[in-house]
């Protein structure tokens, strides 16, 4: 039989949707080795809110900071703190009130 | 009237004392019927030595996110070859695979030569060794794309533990994989 390939992709990408099930997140992770980068590559409109990294802790590259030595170990453990974070986004979105 | 309905049968007092198993004995029964579940439970994909020492020659020694295509006679649930996709874009988080040039070995060199695509193999960052939301999206689109397979094979490596974990997904239960182990030959 005549096998077809189609162009696609094997993606470690997760889409998160927030627990009002309002939003929907996507996250690319990438191994490093000792610690794993998150990569938030859709994420709702921050409404008006300061999108500066001090307050969203989210780069203009898409990559969520964390303080060095706190990153992420492993894949699993960056999937939760991703989660986290959208979370924590939500609730800024919403209140404006930032974590340092 | 007499009835015998209500009658009790009573119970001697004592019994005799029942031998007790002891921890070690009753953890090995247990593994034992784990080892024999899994074994019954988990589906064999039958390989051959020079595929699989290929596939985890290429794969495990370089960064996650590579991959390659499994090859087999057609007709058969055997895989023979593994080609390793040199060309496919990989980044941190994904793998895509160059399907122009397979596409056109598969046209000039595979079917000629009686082989069959049988799936895709790919590596794993970290310790996941479990197909992710995307994978799946992409296999259900080489499913549909391929009516005659009805079965489709996706190991994933761990390049970090040079470990692999073999997966079918089922035409008939596209949104599940299986977990299923080598058989070599």
């Amino acid at each position: 039989m005549n096998a077809i390939i189609p162009s696609g992709i094997f993606s470690t990408k997760d889409t998160y949707r927030s627990k009002n099930g309002l939003y929907y997140f996507d996250f690319d992770f990438v191994d490093r080795g000792k610690y794993t980068d998150i990569y938030c590559t859709r994420h709702p409109s921050f409404n008006g809110q300061d999108s500066s990294v001090r307050k969203t802790h989210l780069y203009s590259s898409g990559k969520i900071c964390f303080v060095g030595g706190k990153e992420p170990r492993s894949l699993w453990e960056a999937r939760r703190r991703a989660k986290e974070w959208a979370e924590y986004i939500l609730e800024y979105i919403r209140t404006g009130k930032a974590q340092s | 009237m007499h009835t015998t309905r209500n009658k009790q049968i009573k119970k001697p007092l004592t019994s005799a004392p029942r031998k007790r198993c002891s921890s070690r004995t009753t953890g090995k029964f247990i593994k034992y019927v784990l080892l024999v579940y899994i074994l019954i439970i988990m589906v064999a994909i039958k390989i051959s030595r020079t595929a699989f020492y290929e596939l985890m020659y290429q794969l495990s020694s370089k960064p996650a996110e590579r991959g390659g295509i499994l090859l087999g006679p057609t007709g058969t649930n055997y895989i023979t070859h593994f080609y390793f996709d040199r060309s496919g874009v990989c980044t941190g988080g994904t793998y895509s695979p160059d399907y122009t040039t397979l596409n056109r070995r598969m046209r000039q060199q595979w079917r000629p030569s009686g082989l069959e695509l049988k799936g895709f193999v790919h590596s794993h960052a970290g310790n996941l060794d479990q197909l992710t939301a995307g994978d799946m999206s992409y296999i259900k689109k080489l499913l549909s794309k391929n009516p005659h397979m009805n079965m489709f094979i996706a190991p994933i490596v761990v390049p970090n533990q040079h470990r692999i974990q073999p997966y079918i997904i089922s035409r008939d239960s596209m949104n599940y994989a299986q977990r299923a182990h080598f058989e070599f030959f």
